[in-house]
């Protein structure tokens, strides 16, 4: 190939590369991402994510800008009209998982069997779990489901803080490992 | 002196130092794959994607940073550290341009594979957008907005539970 064709080839697939994402901007999605990755200011960041559907996609599945915040914003519908919020970190494989729930989190259960395959450690802080209500919004099968997950081999840690010890004892009596943060029970408890 | 001819998309021919054009990774690559060495004198590299307005600007970035250290594929560790702040008096002073020079610069480093005019490049474009609001990142980036109301209000929604902790 003559150096005329191998530049004009290599011109020709950024061209094409930069005609699909015209429609976006006027520089390609990938520069706009690299831009948006230097921004430490996750307020500046929201507002990209406001700018447009493709530009907020393209950030939520960047999992450059994902690690750099510190954040995943992936959460559906269900989940925030149930006041969840998600505080991952290390990035695109979530090794380590803060949920925070006010509500029946068994489609949040599904969201993460089938999302945080990596998933090392679960730390579970439900806000509104008081008497009466508690199986609803913990259900023991959803853990079995975690732990015996096929997806989830590396699970290894989870935490719960928790209102309602008594019925989470009742029901978690066939995982491994709890933590609880308060005083009132076992820092840990072991089924053994 | 070894010397290179590059000629841009509106034919003009540009003979710079071969050092110099080596900065791009497009041009290397090209040279080294066809077996052009510096004795091939007629040889002309067309770069179809670059007018001559930006690759003079190009070959003036290359020339000033031509003997800095080649960065490391160790530096594009997605967990370093990113700032925005580092940008050297010579770098801020070349991108005093137009917003349209500045996204052709863009352009030309990406295509030319030219790292660390692109590394400034975009850091002047970040610098640019902190503390923009939705709509002038839009107008920044010619960024169509195609949320509804309701929907960009559900985003706004969505975002309130992202807090960094």
């Amino acid at each position: 190939m003559s150096i005329k064709g191998m530049s004009e080839m290599i011109a020709c697939r950024r061209m094409s590369q930069n005609d699909v994402n015209a429609q976006i901007s006027s520089l390609p999605i990938e520069i706009i991402l690299k831009t948006i990755s230097l921004l430490d200011d996750v307020e500046d960041i929201k507002n990209c994510m406001l700018t447009s559907k493709k530009v907020r996609d393209a950030i939520l599945n960047s999992s450059k800008i994902m690690r750099r915040m510190k954040l995943v914003f992936r959460c559906e519908n269900d989940f925030l009209s149930g006041k969840l919020e998600f505080l991952a970190y290390n990035g695109d494989s979530i090794r380590c998982l803060k949920v925070i729930v006010n509500g029946c989190c068994e489609k949040l259960m599904r969201f993460m069997l089938h999302h945080v395959p990596n998933l090392e450690k679960l730390c579970f802080i439900n806000h509104n779990s008081s008497d009466g209500d508690f199986d609803k919004l913990i259900k023991f099968s959803n853990f079995k489901s975690f732990q015996e997950s096929p997806k989830l081999t590396k699970l290894k840690n989870l935490c719960f803080t928790c209102y309602n010890f008594k019925e989470l004892m009742e029901n978690m009596m066939n995982v491994d490992t709890l933590e609880f943060s308060t005083s009132t029970v076992p820092e840990k408890l072991s089924k053994n | 002196m070894q010397t290179i001819k590059l000629q841009s998309s509106d034919n003009e021919i540009f003979e710079c130092d071969l050092a110099v054009a080596k900065c791009s990774a497009t041009i290397r690559t090209m040279l080294e794959d066809l077996g052009i060495d510096e004795n091939s004198e007629d040889e002309v590299v067309p770069l179809p994607n670059v007018n001559s307005a930006i690759l003079r600007k190009v070959i003036q970035f290359c020339t000033y940073h031509k003997d800095d250290p080649v960065p490391s594929s160790t530096d594009d560790d997605e967990n370093k550290e990113k700032r925005t702040d580092d940008i050297t008096s010579w770098d801020a002073d070349f991108l005093k341009v137009d917003q349209g020079t500045l996204f052709e610069l863009i352009l030309a480093a990406n295509y030319l594979d030219i790292r660390s005019l692109l590394d400034v490049t975009c850091k002047t474009v970040a610098n640019m957008i902190k503390g923009k609001t939705p709509d002038e990142i839009r107008k920044t980036f010619n960024i169509k907005n195609d949320f509804t109301p309701a929907e960009e209000e559900q985003v706004r929604k969505e975002n309130t539970w992202c807090e960094e902790k």
